[in-house]
């Protein structure tokens, strides 16, 4: 059904002028929002989702049935990146200028001058790019109630993205607050692929009075892409982490050389920061034509870069994450992805950069940087082509977030105990949330918690009316300044000396470094000069190896779509089902697979593989659940507690996204594995064995910054500033010792579980492997599967470099016991025993 | 090795390095600690940053057993005992006038020698009220053949014991971090961990010639500087 309207036909006819047709799920969209209802547009990347959701607004303002408030806000956007507002409201614009209507379309972003925000205070913009740091900012002056009572509509850009963070929540309450203003404001979410579409939309409508919500899904077709890997022409059969790819650097330039542009997607901004350089120095001729673009540059260089793409003037964009996210900018002609896809969702985000245009196919690169990974490409293909897409998360009532938004809300006008709860209860995060937990958060904010404990304490303050408030002007200035930090690390801005601002480096790299020491970043050699006031001042350096910053955050766990997807596929190859496609990807694992067989087994998708094996360093066992990294790292250190529950001995362990390795001087009995792997309990036993003292204080270091226990510090602020200075660690002890009721501590803990050890995903697994069938096995050797998690432990022991030979060392002896690749007889020789003469225990450069 | 305290020959003197993070030195029958910060809590709830009371009572408390196991007559904190002007509260007051009482007690004195090197925060904070007893003197005030100063000093003639930097040292091993307080030994200078339960510390960097002895729990260990 085409909907009807005057506005619409307008928005049509600018589009025909433009040469485009509306597509089916934009003209439901339009549809949608003019009859009212909440929403959430479903759709692969680009492909005119900004249009769709926007559509509906410009055309009831283009049919002048809107009440006549030239100058007040009728739209907010909300945007996850900073760096994409820029682009969204250019994006927004464009139809607004077109067509003729008088709306200011303006941005307010933690980058926005404070002239600029200071006039938006006193006077919206009719519609405004924001994100939800700095939404939640605005709630927070008492002047801009009023002004929001007329706001129409909401869209949140990105939502697959935010629902599951603290930022998310963040915008659950904001939207909270909207609502209670005004009843009738829409809210329309915009989100890539995801598997849980309608708790997707249940989350951002919230659990208010009911409304009429759609959802509107754009078809994404997956025929439309075109998806290759590309194929070593020999890889070890012993894969090893820690590969940055740059060996198949070579085979990866003919695909730039051509005409049109690539994206080049890496999993971390270091591997960006390497191959960019590699690049350039393969290609020096690609000077100006080959660039970075990561999180951590400052928003003009990477502004450079994104007009380079609307341009199409840039070969090649090495990126992170960064260009997953919404900047909207023409298809470019093909992407990269180096390295695992982790998940499937991810990569075909990152693959509908190319081909945006109606029927214009997305063509994708797959770099393994590993064997295995030849197998994750193909295992993330066939769960493309059968739709199956990683969900999200949503977060249950984080109370630091809470604590936030009640000094915002009391700053920004004030609120009655009631009827805020009331309101805070109607978002989805908070729906439950327990009167003691919200009677604690209130005293939290009001008088520090336990009374006794805080003397001459407060934050907010009930009045004689019964409004909570404010109670000084300096404790609401830094609130609005604590309110940007809520999801930044400790960061250092790097620096010319001459000037220019390079972007932010984590302290805990740079704390490393010494005056003089070379490291790259933003695409330049750097020389550090010093380090002050929150500055690493920095100049060029002529020369020098330079070290690469390791961000934080850069290793994401395989997804558990993709992990189920990849025992399949091993399975389906080693039994021989294969189509043409996987043909000759097989082909180029078939000598790991056949080893993996001959010497093991090669685990089907309902059993558990188990292989022990002997070494000089002790007894080895590795098992292989396919859970992903997170929740391996947790549950090995179960199993290594719950061993040593039944006999007291020391276990050793290592893990990556497929499997463990648990490591002891004498074998492992096991008699009852079902008792070892029960899921009963694992919280638990988790909190006891895994020092969760320690990782909850590390964990508590977020919780505190928002909950405003801690004051982040600012460049510049001097002494005052100093004197309120302490980490959250010690904070952490401070608590635990004098007020150790305090819920934020629990949270902590409730944290480190869910997102450190992925509980949740660790429980399920667990029930699910415990009823996989055992396939035992005893090996001579570490496996091609076993290899990575002994390279990996190493690892963890040795420096680098004496890392690097020793492994290759290794992986040298493993290839001649495991006999020339033609062969397809078992090997004769057994005298090199690769593990027995390769991994000496305790052999340490440290 | 580790020792509840440790025992120096430095600079003529016998000084004993104690796990709590004070330094004896018999010889005058002496306690320097350094860096207390009572009064923290309190400066950082008046701006806002809800700490509980309880640390400032456990600083005391830590100073006391020190006090009463060496049986030290005098006291000299070197700078830092109050940490803001909002520290400076009647909790605080009450506090500190209750440990000199017990200390008094067990010594059997009823004036007890306590002095304090006014430091930087000392100096935001005002001197303690006449009433408690606590002498203030200036940066370099010397103690026998020893200067004794909060902040450092580039040209001192003589030999230094001195707080303000909180020096802690990390130590790292596989899977496993750490952070410690501790004493730096140079051949000119000392200078003591900070002494308050509720304080931070800035990792060190040591000079070829310093000794680091870390403490915690108690002991006292010494941790090779690397070279």
């Amino acid at each position: 059904m085409i909907p009807q309207g005057r506005g619409l036909d307008r928005i049509r006819d600018w589009m025909a002028e433009k040469g485009w047709t509306p597509f089916p799920f934009q003209e439901e969209t339009w549809e949608a929002w003019r009859s009212g209802s909440d929403g959430l547009l479903h759709a692969p990347t680009g492909v005119g989702k900004t249009l769709a959701v926007w559509g509906g607004p410009l055309s009831t303002a283009l049919e002048g049935d809107e009440p006549d408030m030239p100058h007040s806000i009728r739209h907010i956007w909300i945007t996850p990146l900073r760096a994409l507002a820029r682009t969204t409201v250019d994006q927004l614009r464009e139809p607004v200028e077109a067509l003729g209507l008088s709306w200011e379309v303006e941005l307010r972003t933690g980058d926005t001058p404070s002239s600029r925000k200071a006039r938006q205070r006193r006077r919206l913009p009719t519609v405004l790019v924001t994100t939800p740091e700095s939404l939640s900012l605005l709630l927070s002056w008492e002047e801009t109630a009023s002004q929001l009572r007329g706001l129409q509509g909401v869209v949140v850009d990105e939502w697959h993205e935010l629902m599951g963070t603290k930022r998310g929540v963040q915008t659950e309450l904001a939207l909270a607050r909207l609502r209670g203003w005004n009843p009738e404001l829409r809210s329309w979410g915009l989100s890539a692929t995801l598997k849980n579409v309608d708790q997707a939309m249940e989350v951002l409508k919230g659990e208010g009075a009911p409304r009429p919500t759609t959802i509107v899904r754009a078809r994404a077709n997956a025929s439309a892409l075109e998806f290759t890997t590309l194929l070593p022409s020999s890889m070890g059969r012993f894969p090893w982490g820690g590969h940055l790819g740059l060996h198949l650097l070579e085979s990866c330039l003919p695909h730039l050389e051509g005409e049109g542009s690539t994206l080049l997607f890496t999993n971390t901004r270091s591997q960006a920061e390497l191959w960019h350089d590699a690049i350039l120095k393969a290609r020096p001729e690609w000077a100006g034509q080959v660039t970075l673009h990561h999180g951590s540059l400052q928003r003009q260089l990477r502004e450079e870069v994104e007009t380079g793409l609307q341009d199409g003037t840039l070969r090649c964009v090495v990126c992170t994450s960064s260009l997953d996210l919404g900047v909207d900018f023409p298809a470019v002609d093909r992407v990269i992805q180096v390295g695992s896809p982790k998940g499937v969702g991810r990569l075909l985000q990152r693959a509908g950069r190319s081909g945006h245009e109606p029927d214009r196919r997305s063509r994708l690169l797959g770099v393994p940087t590993h064997a295995f990974e030849i197998a994750e490409f193909a295992a993330a293909r066939r769960a493309l082509e059968e739709g199956r897409i990683e969900g999200r998360h949503p977060l249950e009532r984080p109370l630091d977030v809470l604590a936030q938004h009640l000094v915002t809300v009391a700053l920004g006008g004030g609120f009655r105990k009631e009827e805020l709860l009331d309101e805070v209860r109607t978002s989805w995060a908070y729906r439950d949330l327990t009167e003691r937990e919200w009677q604690w958060v209130l005293e939290f904010v009001t008088r520090g918690g336990a009374l006794a404990a805080y003397p001459r304490y407060h934050r907010i303050q009930p009045d004689e009316a019964g409004i909570y408030r404010g109670t000084d002007p300096e404790l609401a200035r830094r609130h609005r300044m604590g309110i940007g930090t809520i999801s930044s690390d400790t960061a250092l801005r790097v620096r010319f000396l001459k000037g220019r601002s390079l972007g932010t480096v984590e302290e805990s790299f740079l704390g490393r470094l010494r005056p003089g020491d070379t490291f790259l970043f933003a695409g330049r050699r750097l020389k550090l000069v010093r380090i002050r006031e929150m500055t690493a001042w920095v100049r060029l350096a002529s020369r020098g190896r330079g070290q690469v910053p390791r961000w934080m955050g850069g290793r994401m766990p395989l997804s558990t779509e993709l992990s189920g997807a990849l025992l399949a596929a091993l399975h389906r190859w080693g039994t021989g089902e294969v189509d043409e496609v996987e043909e000759a990807e097989r082909e180029a694992l078939r000598h790991l697979l056949d080893i993996q067989a001959r010497w093991s087994h090669l685990p089907g998708p309902n059993e558990l593989l188990v292989e022990r094996t002997r070494s000089r360093e002790g007894h080895h066992l590795f098992l292989y659940p396919f859970l992903g990294r997170l929740a391996h790292e947790g549950l090995a250190a179960l199993l290594a507690w719950r061993l040593s529950l039944q006999a007291p001995r020391s276990i050793e362990f290592s893990v990556n996204d497929y499997g463990m390795e648990l490591l002891s001087p004498e074998e492992l009995e096991i008699e009852d594995w079902s008792r070892l792997l029960t899921p009963d309990g694992v919280e638990e036993e988790l909190l006891e064995c895994m020092n969760a003292v320690e990782l909850a204080r590390r964990q508590f270091r977020e919780v505190a910054r928002i909950a405003g226990l801690i004051f982040p510090g600012y460049p510049g602020k001097g002494k005052s500033a100093r004197q309120l200075q302490a980490s959250s660690g010690l904070v952490f002890d401070v608590l635990l010792r004098y007020d150790p009721e305090n819920l934020l501590l629990d949270q902590a803990r409730r944290e480190v579980l869910e997102r450190e050890l992925n509980v949740r995903r660790m429980r399920a697994g667990l029930a699910e492997i415990s009823q996989r069938p055992l396939r035992m096995q005893r090996t001579e050797r570490l496996t091609p599967l076993a290899f990575p998690l002994w390279a990996d432990r190493l690892h963890a022991r040795v420096s680098s470099e004496a890392w690097v030979d020793r492994v290759r060392r290794m992986a040298d002896r493993l290839e001649r016991a495991a006999g020339p690749v033609q062969s397809e007889a078992p090997p004769e020789e057994r005298g090199d025993m690769g593990t027995r003469a390769g991994a000496p225990a305790g052999e340490s450069t440290r | 090795m580790k020792h509840a305290r440790r025992v120096l020959n430095w600079a003529g003197e016998e000084l004993v390095l104690l796990g709590s993070g004070a330094l004896h030195w018999p010889r005058v029958n002496t306690v320097l600690v350094a860096d207390l910060h009572l009064g923290k809590e309190a400066v950082f709830r008046a701006r806002g940053l809800p700490i509980p009371e309880g640390p400032g009572t456990d600083t005391l408390h830590r100073l006391e057993v020190d006090l009463a196991q060496t049986g030290a007559s005098r006291l000299v904190i070197l700078g830092d005992l109050i940490h803001g002007p909002e520290g400076w509260t009647p909790e605080v007051r009450e506090l500190l006038v209750e440990w000199k009482r017990r200390w008094s007690r067990t010594l059997g004195d009823p004036h007890p020698e306590a002095i304090l090197i006014r430091g930087n925060h000392d100096r935001m904070a005002g001197d303690p009220p006449s009433s408690l007893g606590i002498q203030v003197r200036e940066e370099g005030w010397k103690l026998g053949p020893l200067a004794l100063h909060h902040e450092p000093v580039s040209d001192s003639a003589d030999s230094v014991l001195m707080g303000h930097l909180h020096p802690v040292v990390r130590l790292r091993g596989p899977g496993d971090r750490m952070r410690l307080r501790c004493f730096v030994v140079g051949s000119r200078r000392i200078v003591l961990p900070a002494f308050g339960t509720f304080t931070g510390g800035a990792p060190f960097d040591p000079k070829d010639e310093d000794r680091i002895f870390a403490i915690g729990e108690g002991q006292v260990v010494e941790i090779p500087v690397r070279p």
